[in-house]
């Protein structure tokens, strides 16, 4: 920040000032330019402030101020050395989870001063475009970006042409993004220096990221036309870095061309006409073939526009080009081959291309039929396969593959993979052969055959996580709605729509236990490894031994099955059954890691914390180098609430010059601030959980103000391509699963202690009776200091790890993990006092209102804006809350519950006014309880969870709860419910189940219904305790 | 099975994370924009079947005006988890090509415990690095680091013969290879 201060202002105040002294420019000093003397002192402050030097600037400065004691632009210079003075030695920014420290008093009143100083120049001098520079920097040293950017123009309205205002008010417009005043700014950069490479990224950027694609476009073309072949001829004999990095820049700046041109498509690609973007985008590859040598990115580029244009023969040679350059375990290329195999429609193609995760292809997102999985798996595994996979399933004779050669294709015997398929060309890929256990039918013997085999192998080298990776192929179709643009859809909405044309047929997996249980694959796994378990306990074979010699294996094989058993009791949620197991496998070897870690997860999965964070703990204690398994036992003592012994542990492998916590902070170790969160709350210590909450806040808004040394840093390395992908990722940040972790904790807390007014009260004031005189003094400050912080309108807090990283080649090395020579900070509110004392709804208000708008696919978000709006008694918002819910997931408890809710609030309210939200509320609302009263609603949905075998607990809680509050039904018709689902329910947890009996128990069931529910729970839940 | 591909922006936190959960020497995220920002196509990762990283390598070109282009390995970590499939393996070999083609390394260096018996035998032993120097006190906590290094085959005209690799299968690579700690220690 500083650095970056300083050459601005050496370009203002060098250039400009001294232009203008000499000159005797009447706008520098007002009217009054300094005598010679006195101007060279000037200078000379520049000089030192940019060169650090600041205790010299400040002599000089005080020289001249003691002949010119008003003059402006000396006091704005003297303030903004004061300004750096202060910052060094806060080490910087203030690293802002103590939120204050060790000498930040003398700190907080320097800076005041600074602000003084540049104000008061700034007074005796409007009409110098310097002051309003300095007052501008001032802003943005303390990250008031909205200010700094009004101060710039202020002083481009007096120095309409000064470069480095322009350059620096054009860095915050992008950081704020105001993306029209960039590229403004940008374009008269450009028009002043029409000379430079950068300019001419830089404004391109500006348009390209305004939405003007074909405008950047054209402004890289002009300036490519500027530039000499020479530049961009791809030499082979390089040698230097200079040579390499030079030709690497003409790489990606082609390369960002090509992602331009293919942006121009995006704004209506459905139609011909739309695609021409694309298709200019292909045609612009071959152009610059010989300039790229990022081919990977070459590669890539061209298989996406080739499936997006239907050039499908074209699209599978670039996928196996890219197989042979080392992509064969990229499935998103996998599935983009299939897509080409298949020649899939536009929509499936941007699917597999665009919204694909993990090991997701073609074949694991809709269901395929027969022809074309015998496409498929002839193209992989060669046209022998295909006469096996004909054979006849074993259990059902309906279901047999009917594929024969005919039935596909002839540009099949173009094709580049010939005989073997894919598999003859990559062996060694083991990408490939899994993919195998994807194409075929898994009711198919030839899915037995592969699975058995590829089972059998893993468990022999003994990997862990089989289990897991085998948990991917339980596969069940669900209907997903048809994304009606792009851009919209919800990739995890499982909504149930009735009508045909608005659904498509996707694959989900299963996870739950109850979909587990029923998923074919699962049912063979656990058939095939209970045989390999008798068979390997009684001749340490497998029963069909894929492994060719008749030799018995090793004892750690079967102990690998039985783990493999151990993990598939423990997806079907059979605890009991999988602690037996994994019992044997600890018995026969005590000192392997993987079994404590997995007999801990089913220890606290079936209902015993305390005894899952013993074990774990005690694997831990098997494997004192090995930082997963110690993070595994911090995080499962935490959840058991055992947070000093959690703190120990984690502390194993923290550096020990700061306190553990300051430590974790710095490194930003967001897990463990959420974990601890959690763990603080559920204890009821509220102030120490938003403190840490709130940590991970502040860690997110650090990522975000680390972009802004990557403005310049990227044009000037051209990695633009990544440098856009920043950008985009920078906005979309606070729509990140840990950042919405942590604010809707904050949220939840805030909302508990408005429903819960005492608690909150009783902290206001810092008890400052039992502090020293120096703590005390200390801590009043701080409690001041933060108040100020906060009127002075929230967010702007400091931030660390601002210095070189980019700016320096050597520095930047260290940048990352070199602790700061500062001042260890001391945490003034480890309590969290301050943030209790916090405006409860203002704060839950701010932060919901963050989620909705950038974690709007969450139905969590808007559940806490509902509830969040509900109670500042704002209907229509909630109103409009559950709508949203409702198209995120029409069947979510939280959705029913907050239904019930509003319908009950809406009734007992009074002024059932005509003012126009009223009007909205009574004529929308009906739509959500299917125009039906409440009571019939109710009903309604409690016959449907009756009908529904196996629904969500949560669902069937709620439903319950409404059910007795509504009247529609009795205690013994709930209890009824309850116990007759046998609990064979989704989203079974303790939790619900502990929930479910508290209602039992308030709505007064009797003895006996209850004794039979706890029975229940002990069944699913074999080691909970105290129900 | 797992996804190996180049990192992108939107994966730094969730490396960031797979770090702390792995290794002792740890950065801050500006660290990681400063990689990926650098040398976009030297990161990549490892995700699991469902989206979730496992795995990543972090690498560099050095800057160096003195000595000829050359990569370095600032850090590679695995879950305990995801061992024994070769995921490293995968990470090292997809980077490794990378730097060569669009950054015309003629070597890539990195640092590794000496007592990390596991992590010198992945590097030794598959991937062919040899010891070039040792570092001592390297790491914070005073450990010597093996300054290991990889001269690439000058080869320019095949990238590979879609066989990446050139020593025992992907998949056989031994059992607790990749309880791997490099990186450049806090010093």
């Amino acid at each position: 920040m500083i650095s970056g201060a300083s050459t601005s202002a050496s370009a203002s105040s060098g250039g400009g000032r001294s232009d203008d002294h000499s000159n005797g420019n009447p706008q520098a000093g007002q009217n009054r330019p300094l005598p010679k003397k006195e101007s060279d002192l000037f200078k000379n402050v520049v000089k030192f402030y940019e060169s650090k030097q600041y205790k010299k600037g400040l002599k000089n400065a005080d020289a001249i101020l003691k002949r010119f004691p008003n003059h402006g632009e000396t006091l704005c210079m003297k303030g903004l050395i004061v300004n750096a003075m202060a910052s060094a030695l806060w080490g910087g920014e203030g690293a802002g989870n103590g939120g204050s420290g060790g000498g930040k008093e003398p700190v907080v009143d320097k800076k005041k001063e600074a602000v003084e100083l540049v104000k008061r120049g700034l007074m005796m001098d409007m009409r110098s475009h310097v002051c309003w520079h300095v007052y501008g920097l001032l802003h943005r040293s303390s990250h008031n970006y909205a200010e700094a950017i009004k101060a710039y123009k202020q002083a481009l309205r007096i120095d309409h042409d000064n470069l480095q205002i322009l350059r620096d008010m054009g860095l915050l417009q992008i950081q704020m993004r105001d993306v029209a005043g960039f590229r403004e700014t940008r374009l008269r950069i450009l028009t002043l220096r029409p000379n430079s490479k950068v300019h001419w990224l830089t404004y391109a950027i500006a348009l390209h990221i305004g939405g003007d694609p074909s405008s950047a476009a054209s402004v890289l073309d002009s300036y490519m036309d500027t530039v000499s072949d020479d530049n961009i001829n791809c030499d082979h004999n390089l040698n230097s870095i200079a040579d390499f990095q030079r030709i690497f820049e003409s790489s990606e700046l082609a390369l960002y061309k090509n992602m331009i041109l293919s942006d121009m498509t995006t704004s209506n690609d459905n139609d011909k006409d739309g695609l021409k973007g694309i298709e200019k985008a292909l045609n612009h590859l071959d152009a610059i073939h010989d300039i790229v040598v990022d081919k990977t990115g070459w590669l890539s580029a061209r298989l996406s526009y080739q499936l997006h244009l239907g050039l499908f023969d074209s699209a599978e040679k670039t996928a196996i080009e890219l197989f042979r350059r080392g992509s064969t375990e990229d499935h998103r290329i996998h599935g983009a081959y299939m897509c080409a195999l298949l020649k899939c429609d536009g929509n499936t193609c941007r699917e597999v291309l665009e919204r694909s995760a993990g090991t997701c292809t073609l074949a694991t997102l809709r269901p395929l039929s027969d022809e074309e999985r015998a496409i498929l798996i002839n193209a992989y595994f060669g046209a022998s396969t295909i006469s096996a996979s004909t054979s006849k399933t074993e259990d059902n004779e309906d279901s047999h593959i009917t594929c024969n050669n005919n039935g596909i294709s002839d540009s099949w015997g173009k094709s580049v993979t010939m005989l073997g398929g894919l598999a003859s060309l990559f062996p060694m890929s083991v990408s490939i052969k899994r993919i195998r256990l994807t194409l075929l039918p898994p009711s198919s013997r030839e899915f037995k055959l592969a699975i058995d085999t590829y089972c059998q192998q893993q468990i022999i080298k003994g990997v862990p996580s089989l289990g897991s990776d085998l948990s991917s192929l339980y596969l069940m179709e669900i209907r997903l709605k048809k994304p009606q643009c792009p851009s919209t859809s919800g990739s995890n909405n499982q909504e149930y729509i009735a009508s045909e044309e608005l659904t498509m047929t996707r694959y989900a997996v299963a996870k739950d236990p109850v979909d587990v249980k029923r998923n074919e694959v699962y049912r063979l796994l656990v058939h095939l490894v209970d045989s390999y378990i008798e068979s390997l306990s009684c001749n340490n074979t497998f029963p069909d031994d894929v492994t060719a010699g008749e030799l018995p294996h090793a004892p750690s094989t079967l102990l690998w099955a039985w783990y493999l058993r151990a993990s598939l009791h423990e997806q079907a949620g059979e605890y009991s059954q999988g602690i037996s197991l994994i019992n044997k496998c600890i018995d026969h070897t005590p000192t392997a890691v993987d079994f404590y870690e997995l007999k801990g997860r089913l220890l606290e999965s079936g209902g015993d914390i305390q005894q899952a964070a013993d074990v774990v703990d005690a694997g831990r204690d098997l494997d004192h180098q090995d930082r997963y398994i110690n993070n595994q036992a911090t995080k499962t003592l935490l959840r058991a609430g055992r947070i000093e012994e959690a703190s120990r542990r984690i502390s194993l492998f923290t550096r020990h010059e700061a306190p553990v916590e300051q430590n974790l902070y710095d490194m930003q170790c967001t897990w463990y601030e959420l974990e601890l969160a959690d763990c603080l709350k559920m204890k009821g210590e509220l102030g120490r959980s938003l403190r840490k909450y709130m940590a991970v806040i502040k860690h997110y808004e650090d990522f975000h103000e680390d972009q802004f040394d990557f403005h310049n840093y990227c044009i000037r390395k051209v990695t633009l391509r990544s440098y856009c992908k920043l950008l985009k990722f920078e906005d979309e940040l606070w729509g990140l699963p840990h950042y919405c972790r942590a604010a809707e904790g904050v949220i939840s807390i805030h909302l508990h202690l408005i429903d819960n007014i005492s608690m909150s009260q009783t902290d206001e004031e810092l008890d400052y009776s039992e502090m020293t005189p120096a703590q005390r003094k200390k801590a009043k400050n701080m409690a001041r200091k933060k108040k100020n912080a906060m009127t002075s309108g929230g967010g702007g807090g400091d931030s660390s790890g601002g210095k070189d990283g980019v700016s320096s080649k050597n520095n930047s090395e260290s940048n990352g993990n070199k602790k700061k020579s500062k001042p260890h900070i001391i945490d003034e509110d480890p309590e969290g006092k301050d943030l209790l004392a916090l405006d409860h709804l203002q704060e839950a208000m701010k932060f919901a209102a963050i989620l909705v708008r950038h974690a709007p696919k969450r139905i969590s978000s808007w559940a806490l804006q509902y509830d969040v709006s509900i109670r500042r008694c704002k209907m229509l918002l909630a109103m409009q809350a559950l709508f949203k819910m409702k198209y995120i997931d029409s069947d979510d408890h939280r959705l029913f519950s907050r239904i019930v809710d509003f319908s009950k609030k809406m009734s007992s309210r009074i002024n059932l006014g005509h003012d126009a939200p009223e009007q909205v509320i009574s004529s929308e609302f009906p739509k959500l309880v299917n125009f039906l009263s409440l009571p019939d609603f109710v009903r309604m949905v409690v016959d449907r969870v009756k009908a529904d075998s196996s629904s969500n607990l949560s669902k069937v809680i709620a439903v319950l709860r409404a059910m007795i509050s509504t009247k529609v039904g009795s205690t013994a018709e709930a209890s009824t419910l309850l116990l007759e689902s046998q609990l064979n329910l989704r989203g079974l947890t303790l939790d619900t189940c502990r929930e479910a009996l508290a209602l039992m128990k308030s709505i007064g069931s009797d003895k006996q219904n209850k004794d039979k529910m706890i029975e229940l729970i002990i069944s699913k839940f074999p080691f909970a305790k105290d129900l | 099975m797992v996804n190996i591909r180049m990192a992108e922006v939107k994966d730094l936190i969730e490396m960031q994370q797979c770090n702390l959960w792995c290794l002792p020497e740890n950065y801050q995220m500006k660290y990681y924009f400063y990689h990926l920002l650098s040398w976009p196509q030297l990161l990549w990762v490892a995700e699991d079947h469902d989206g979730r990283i496992v795995g990543y390598v972090l690498a560099k070109m050095e800057e160096d005006e003195t000595k000829p282009p050359h990569g370095h390995i600032t850090s590679l970590a695995v879950l305990r988890t995801h061992r024994k499939r070769g995921i490293a393996t995968m990470l090292m070999r997809r980077s490794q090509v990378e730097m060569e083609q669009v950054f015309g390394a003629e070597f890539v260096s990195l640092h590794v415990r000496k007592s990390n018996r596991a992590a010198f035998h992945l590097y030794n032993e598959t991937l062919r690095y040899e010891i070039n120097d040792i570092e001592r006190g390297y790491y914070a906590d005073g450990e010597d680091a093996y300054d290991m290094r990889c001269t690439f085959k000058r080869n320019k005209e095949v990238v590979g013969d879609g066989k990446m690799d050139d020593g025992g299968g992907v998949e056989e690579i031994s059992a607790a290879v990749e309880q791997i700690s490099v990186g450049k220690g806090d010093a």
